[in-house]
């Protein structure tokens, strides 16, 4: 049986709603985090990201000051960020395809769309530690390779072919 | 160049440049312990789901603030007119409801907070309905007032309904406008 320590990972919890973060908190302790770091807008997220050092980030999409997208690409930012290779899951009640879409190009590693649940995040965090992904660079793009993405490729989101990589 | 320049483990090139790269983290080593068969211990979610189902009985009181954060939202855009920034806490409040409504066994507040998203979301602000708007603001604080969980209340059904398919008119006739144009 695999069993995983979740009590190893520290967490950083990026959303400007007060009662989503008691909900992942609760299911992340429930999983067994207990290392568990909040910020209520993308500013402080990313200054928590620089002093904390979390080994995975759950990230709002609608924030004020900066957004999912923007806290992403900074994270991302292979030339600032002090760990551009973190894996992102992006939990938002945005569920329509393009915004999907513009998560995955963003550099998100995971979608996960509300309402929230207990087997949803822990499938992410799983599939984070079992199946970690190799990461793509291009001029324009610096992040998870998603072209064997289940998840994303489910929730209708365009696979990117191989072909596509250098014209990104 | 950064430090994760420098130790990027290039694992293919494309001929343009394009880079498959391992990740230098691996969880795997640090969080994984093998015991026998390859299935996953399904433990944490159970005691996960324990863990936030000891949460309901204060979500009432949560989507009580978040209907406040709207009402307060509706006020500010009455006193400051409708602005770009006005329309974002509006949007921001019902998106924040939308996203917590169903987990709160309010679904039809989900309903109602979701055709509010889209409105505001894809109708150019200078044709947004003020009067559509308070209309699923009503509706919302109604049903979480009357406390209306669950999917069984047929007045607040119908009212779900008929605001999305007032919503969805407005959208439509946006988006023929704007292509007429």
């Amino acid at each position: 049986m695999n069993i995983i320590d979740f009590s190893v990972l520290r967490t950083l919890i990026i959303d400007d709603n007060v009662h989503t973060r008691r909900m992942l908190r609760a299911i992340l302790h429930g999983l067994g985090v207990r290392d568990i770091k909040e910020a209520d807008d993308g500013a402080t997220g990313l200054e928590s990201f620089q002093t904390y050092s979390p080994d995975i980030i759950l990230l709002d999409w609608v924030m004020p000051i900066f957004d999912g997208i923007e806290v992403t690409r900074m994270v991302r930012n292979i030339d600032s960020s002090p760990n551009p290779f973190i894996p992102i899951i992006m939990i938002t009640a945005h569920a329509e395809r393009h915004r999907v879409v513009t998560a995955r190009d963003a550099g998100i590693t995971e979608f996960l769309c509300k309402p929230l649940s207990a087997k949803a995040l822990h499938d992410r965090i799983v599939n984070i530690v079992l199946n970690p992904r190799p990461f793509v660079r291009t001029k324009t793009y610096f992040g998870p390779d998603h072209r064997r993405n289940a998840s994303l490729s489910s929730a209708g989101a365009k696979r990117i072919e191989p072909d596509l990589i250098d014209q990104r | 160049m950064s430090k994760h320049n420098a130790a990027i483990a290039v694992t293919s090139q494309s001929p343009s440049g394009g880079q498959l790269i391992d990740s230098p983290l691996n969880f795997r080593k640090h969080v994984v312990q093998v015991t026998g068969n390859n299935t996953l211990d399904m433990g944490p979610i159970e005691r996960a789901e324990k863990a936030l189902a000891g949460l309901a009985d204060q979500f009432p009181t949560w989507m009580q603030d978040e209907i406040a954060a709207l009402v307060g939202a509706r006020a500010m855009l009455q006193y400051e007119g409708l602005t770009e920034a006005t329309r974002q806490r509006i949007y921001l409040a019902a998106h924040n409801l939308r996203g917590q409504a169903q987990m709160m066994n309010f679904p039809l507040v989900g309903t109602v907070s979701d055709s509010l998203c889209n409105l505001i979301d894809r109708v150019p602000i200078d044709q947004l309905p003020l009067p559509i708007i308070d209309l699923h603001i009503e509706a919302a604080r109604a049903m979480i007032s009357e406390n209306a969980s669950g999917e069984s209340n047929g007045v607040a059904l119908k009212l779900a309904a008929q605001l999305g398919i007032a919503s969805e008119g407005i959208i439509r006739k946006s988006i023929s406008t704007e292509a007429v144009d």
